[in-house]
């Protein structure tokens, strides 16, 4: 099945459409995990560009490539691959390559509809931002649901077992995070050091 | 090994790099509309024209802490230091100065006032009272603490800062409000109470905390003032002590009507490096009302006009021209030159306005009167001047809203990146649209919906198809 009838599947009948992903074990297709990322980033990328002038939360001048790529790209996995962590030891039912082609799909509502509500902008100004910043949710909401539906059906859970699965992923991120956090705040003590070291040594050879 | 020493140096090379570049302190500028730590510098506002040290006569301030300009341009010092009031021509030169009212001398004056005709209020703190004396030093009277049965037996008075309404009524500072007393000496009642503002925290606090809780936590009190002047219609305006709102207009009714934000910047304290809240020392108001107040931690000037926006600000600290080392009060004569009084340094800086800010300052107060045609003119005269300039655009936007014209209005506002203003504009102007195309918009929009609804269908059976696929190769 090719990724466009899969999208349409993910859409109307998401459960079906994981469960179909479990069936191609063993040469579970990559594609679909790189298109979709690169398609979710490019969206956010035009979305700034389009937005309109009142209700744009950031400038094109002031907007970064790279940490636009990091903010789609980066949470996707982490959550994704947290998410594998927890299910590998609660009797899960999905390999790592199906959960990350199970939850790139997961971002397609954001790719489908974040260029009309970025279009819809224009329409409205800066005394509807909360209404556009409640449309903006609702669409993350269907990705989150779209998620659970994932973890659900791939995993043969029921509802409150999947609700706990969830809840361990969130815990999951969380320590994943403050051990980043830690890992870059040592490593740049330790840079730090050396180059102190380093300057040191210098002043010292010329005196 | 060369690899190493390369990679060593080209990241050597890139943190040096990294370090920030010093902001050339003595520009005018300022603030960023959507990021109000950033200061945009602007051309030279005011400029020092004349620095009053030698007052001539072999004649010194010593520690003077208020400075007032009468309406014939000469200038009273409160020459606390030396306790007396001094008097100097408009150019500088020493005239004479009052040492008492005659019977008594003053002690550590704080305070001075000069009314229409010439009659001297000196702010007797040492005293606690406020002198009343003619413009030769005679004795008028004298203003002690008002006796009444409405003020209990702790209260105070130690005059600081005095002023008269043009009602007649004498105003000083007490704490949180400001006392009004009549010619009888006797008290007319407080005006201008600051109030404290609700939290929701301590509310909750409050609710629930029991006696011996409540004894422990710290006492809220609202703000006090520190300075205030009274405007020829009898607004007072007054600067206070707190963290936002700081600037005060104060109408008949006690309520303050002006734009309530904060004013200021951040300062860093130069001694702990911390940085916190502004503190206001003085209040200067012109006819047009352009407000300009002190700053005494980061010695700056800010100017604002009556709608809250910043003109300019200027100065800072140091003991060079156009810095100060502790400056105390502020004053402003005629021509629009404002004198600044460094107590440390024992000077007056005259500053004297540019061509910029007079042209800043008409095109506001031409706006405020309505005359929207020379308000064009003048603000495109300073946009010559500075094309930056966010003001100017923005006032340009105000008038173009006010005619009506709501692209061009657009147009401004996104030079300056004003959503607020753009968004008004833009309102109106899709408004326009809708109500001069309204068929066309409601035939788009019907359009809109069918396209929708018939593409949700077909996509659902479509979908249904694949799903009916799915299945039949699940079953094969």
């Amino acid at each position: 099945m090719n990724m466009f009838k899969r999208s349409l599947l993910v859409i109307f009948h998401p459960s079906e459409a994981f469960i179909a992903i479990k069936k191609e074990r063993g040469h579970t297709n990559m594609r679909p995990l790189f298109v979709m990322l690169f398609l979710a980033v490019a969206v956010r990328v035009v979305s700034i560009f389009i937005e309109h002038f009142p209700l744009a939360q950031i400038l094109p001048r002031d907007a970064n490539i790279w940490l636009e790529i990091v903010r789609i790209v980066l949470p996707t996995l982490l959550v994704i691959a947290s998410c594998y962590l927890v299910t590998t030891i609660m009797d899960g039912g999905a390999t790592i390559r199906e959960m990350l082609v199970a939850g790139s799909y997961c971002l397609l509502p954001y790719i489908i509809l974040c260029l009309p509500l970025t279009l819809f902008s224009h329409l409205i100004d800066a005394n509807s931002v909360g209404f556009y910043g409640t449309l903006h949710t609702i669409v993350w909401i269907w990705v989150g649901l779209l998620f659970f539906t994932s973890v659900r059906d791939m995993n043969e859970y029921d509802f409150g077992e999947t609700v706990l699965i969830l809840v361990l992923t969130a815990l999951t991120v969380a320590i994943i995070v403050a051990l980043a956090l830690m890992f870059f705040a040592l490593t740049s003590q330790i840079f730090d050091f050396g180059t102190t070291l380093l300057l040191e040594i210098r002043l010292l050879l010329l005196g | 090994m060369k690899r190493i020493m390369h990679t060593v140096l080209f990241v050597l090379v890139l943190a040096s790099m990294l370090c920030p570049s010093a902001f050339a302190e003595n520009h005018d500028y300022v603030l960023d509309t959507t990021d109000s730590t950033k200061r945009v510098p602007i051309p030279k506002t005011y400029e020092v024209s004349q620095v009053i040290y030698n007052l001539g006569n072999n004649e010194f301030l010593n520690q003077a802490e208020d400075i007032f300009i009468d309406k014939n341009d000469y200038i009273y010092v409160a020459d606390t230091g030396a306790n007396r009031i001094v008097m100097l021509e408009p150019s500088g030169v020493f005239y004479r100065d009052f040492k008492g009212d005659g019977q008594i001398n003053f002690s550590a004056p704080t305070g001075v006032y000069v009314d229409d005709d010439g009659d001297i209020f000196v702010a007797d703190t040492g005293n606690s009272r406020v002198c009343h004396m003619t413009s030769e030093g005679v004795f008028v009277e004298e203003f002690i603490r008002p006796v009444s049965e409405l003020l209990d037996d702790t209260f105070t008075f130690t005059p600081n800062k005095v002023f008269v309404s043009p009602t007649g009524l004498l105003y000083v500072i007490k704490g949180q409000n400001f006392l009004s007393i009549d010619a009888n000496n006797d008290f007319q009642g407080y005006v201008g109470q600051t109030e404290v503002g609700f939290d929701l925290r301590r509310w909750l606090v409050r609710m629930f905390a029991t006696a011996e809780q409540k004894a422990k936590t710290a006492k809220v009190l609202p703000e006090s003032y520190s300075n205030f002047v009274v405007d020829s219609s009898g607004m007072i305006y007054a600067t206070t002590l707190g963290t936002s709102s700081q600037i005060r207009k104060i109408n008949s009714v006690g309520n303050n009507i002006f734009p309530t934000k904060v004013y200021g910047e951040p300062v860093a304290d130069t001694s702990t490096g911390l940085t916190g809240a502004p503190l206001f020392v003085d209040i200067a108001v012109d006819e047009n009302g352009i407000v300009s107040v002190l700053e005494q931690k980061g010695g700056k000037v800010y100017q604002y006009n009556q709608e809250g926006e910043l003109l300019t600000a200027f100065g800072g600290k140091g003991t060079w021209k156009g810095v100060f080392d502790l400056p105390v009060s502020l004053a402003q004569n005629s021509e629009g030159k404002l004198y600044v009084l460094d107590r440390t340094l024992n000077n007056i800086q005259v500053f004297s306005p540019t061509m910029f800010v007079q042209l800043i300052k008409q095109a506001v107060t031409d706006y405020s009167n309505g005359k929207y045609d020379e308000t064009l003119d003048t603000w495109n005269q300073v946009l010559k001047i500075d094309a930056n300039y966010t003001l100017a655009h923005q006032g340009i936007g105000k008038v173009y809203i006010k005619e009506m014209q709501w692209e061009d209005a657009m147009q401004e506002y996104r030079l300056v990146e004003d959503r607020s203003g753009y968004s008004n504009a833009y309102g109106e102007h899709t408004h326009d649209i809708f109500r001069d195309n309204f068929t066309v918009v409601v035939i788009i929009l019907v359009l809109l919906i069918t396209a929708i609804i018939l593409l949700y269908t077909r996509l659902k059976k479509l979908a249904d198809k694949i799903l009916e696929g799915e299945i039949k190769n699940e079953h094969v």
